[in-house]
């Protein structure tokens, strides 16, 4: 322990809907706000914000000045979608830890239903770089990628629909008793069967339920959260891997996370045992099986009778996304895995307590690029 | 005629935008040829192209293939989220790896073939099409 550890000391968010009305601007306004009040922190405190995004959001200067703040030390967004959201609070950490900046907001905004929608096009366009040979034939949305990776998947490793389906059930029922969530009708296995499919093998609760909304956390040294309002959690570590193009990854029964969960378990002494808690980036059911299977909480093609065993749930070995996830929480990027993880942690998460959750896993990404951290109560 | 009964004009399918290293494989199309970049030193056939050998830094050439492969995977498409493919949905796109190189992955539409006969490990031929809205042709394939 070092008095330099990042640490996650404040948490905010705006409403999650389907049509904010709002700005991108506005939203990350009131979820860094929020942030910074719910840490006990004056505005005044942050000199640093990390953001990602795809065109899509409001650059991390434009938040800073529309808080009324004179300039930040540390302003990032990286270039990127929801494969990058360990990796930026990665990067607010070790800009506190080095000293950089004394407290980074990291954000995401986004009206990714009313808004931006990923994989919808319209009009006449003209696509460059690594999509200009799928374009032409139809093939340029994420969902579309994925699902290659998910039916080579079901193809080797067994999975079945019934095995989606399992997932987005468990995610939808820990999304019942969750207010800020959009969805909160049970799901069953007639429902999820009866949905149309969007990219075959994907039917629509496969996909992430796109949505409007910001989200934010406030990252400080261990020495500066001693004093502050909540609970602080720690960032232990985090491991990355990313490639670029998801069609030529090697081995698609292996995702990102075949990489960056070796790292992270040897370095960190933890494993999947040990987590209370996992928020798995799942803006498929299909990443939810790929990773959790990489990360070693069960083996590959087990994810089915994992979920049918209810141990992804309450009582079980590890309650994967309390929160109900980007499939029926919101889609806010993951964003939203690393609030529910820290209310989790500081035990402040009402009715979906985890009881005594100590550590949880966070992941980001799906397919050849994301990467994993761990956040710990203490 | 009722303005509103005419037909709408259906839109194009996204037009590629070549770059400097991409435009020779475009061009080859419009020929008729499909052809993948290969390295004059270490042999190695490379897609998508680059301005050099991504194994050895050597000098890179277009080279035709056979346009024989088999489906690596694929979907089918119900969604419809870019534009111009509306009347075909639903329809499948597959990865294909050619037989020169089975670490490629061609991107395309499996074309004339019900859902039912679609497998990985498929044997597939190339056919190489108009893309409509613009100058541009592209690999489509077909279950051999």
């Amino acid at each position: 322990m070092a008095n330099t550890d990042p640490m996650v000391v404040g948490i905010g968010r705006s409403a999650y809907s389907r049509n904010s009305g709002r700005t991108t601007a506005g939203m990350a306004v009131e979820a860094c706000r929020k942030a910074v009040a719910d840490a006990g922190m004056e505005l005044a405190d942050i000199d640093g914000m990390v953001s990602f995004a795809i065109g899509d959001s409001a650059h991390p200067l434009e938040v800073a000045q529309d808080m009324g703040l004179p300039g930040l030390r540390v302003p990032i967004e990286m270039s990127g979608g929801g494969n990058m959201v360990t990796l930026a609070v990665a990067q607010a950490c070790a800009a506190v830890r080095t000293g950089m900046c004394k407290a980074a907001l990291v954000f995401r905004s986004l009206n990714s239903r009313s808004g931006k929608r990923f994989g919808t096009f319209e009009g006449n366009i003209s696509v460059g770089g690594d999509q200009q040979y799928g374009a032409p034939q139809g093939y340029l949305a994420p969902g579309q990628w994925f699902a290659m990776y998910c039916q080579r998947y079901m193809h080797e490793l067994g999975t079945t629909h019934e095995d989606l389906g399992r997932v987005a059930i468990t995610t939808r029922a820990h999304a019942v008793p969750n207010e800020a969530a959009i969805l909160r009708k049970p799901l069953t296995m007639d429902d999820y069967l009866a949905a149309r499919w969007i990219y075959e093998p994907f039917r629509l609760f496969d996909c992430a339920l796109e949505a409007d909304g910001a989200c934010a956390i406030l990252v400080t040294t261990r020495e500066r959260a001693r004093d502050l309002a909540r609970h602080p959690v720690a960032m232990l570590d985090q491991e990355t891997f990313m490639s670029r193009n998801p069609d030529t990854w090697s081995d698609m029964t292996r995702l990102f996370s075949a990489h960056a969960a070796p790292p992270l378990w040897e370095r960190t002494g933890l494993g999947p045992k040990d987590m209370d808690l996992a928020c798995i980036y799942d803006c498929f059911t299909f990443t939810t099986v790929g990773v959790i299977e990489d990360y070693g909480f069960c083996e590959k093609g087990g994810t089915g009778d994992y979920y049918a065993g209810g141990r992804a749930t309450y009582g079980g070995d590890c309650v994967i996304n309390p929160h109900g996830g980007l499939l029926s929480e919101a889609y806010i990027h993951g964003m939203n895995h690393h609030y529910e993880a820290v209310l989790q942690l500081r035990g402040d998460a009402g009715v979906r307590q985890v009881p005594d959750a100590q550590l949880a896993l966070v992941t980001a990404g799906t397919g050849p690029y994301g990467g994993g951290l761990i956040y710990a109560r203490n | 005629m009722d303005a509103t009964l005419a037909p709408r004009e259906t839109p194009a399918p996204p037009q590629p935008a070549p770059s400097l290293d991409s435009a020779p494989y475009w061009e080859s199309l419009k020929q008729g040829v499909l052809a993948m970049q290969r390295c004059a030193q270490c042999r190695h056939w490379q897609f998508p192209p680059a301005e050099i050998c991504r194994k050895c830094a050597g000098t890179v050439a277009l080279e035709p293939i056979s346009g024989r492969g088999t489906i690596y995977t694929y979907i089918i498409e119900h969604r419809g989220g870019a534009p111009g493919f509306e009347a075909l949905l639903p329809y499948p796109i597959a990865l294909v790896t050619p037989e020169e190189a089975p670490h490629i992955r061609i991107p395309a539409r499996i074309v004339d073939a019900r859902p039912d006969e679609l497998a990985i490990g498929h044997a597939v031929t190339a056919q190489i099409i108009p893309l409509p809205g613009g100058d541009f042709s592209i690999p489509v394939f077909r279950l051999a």
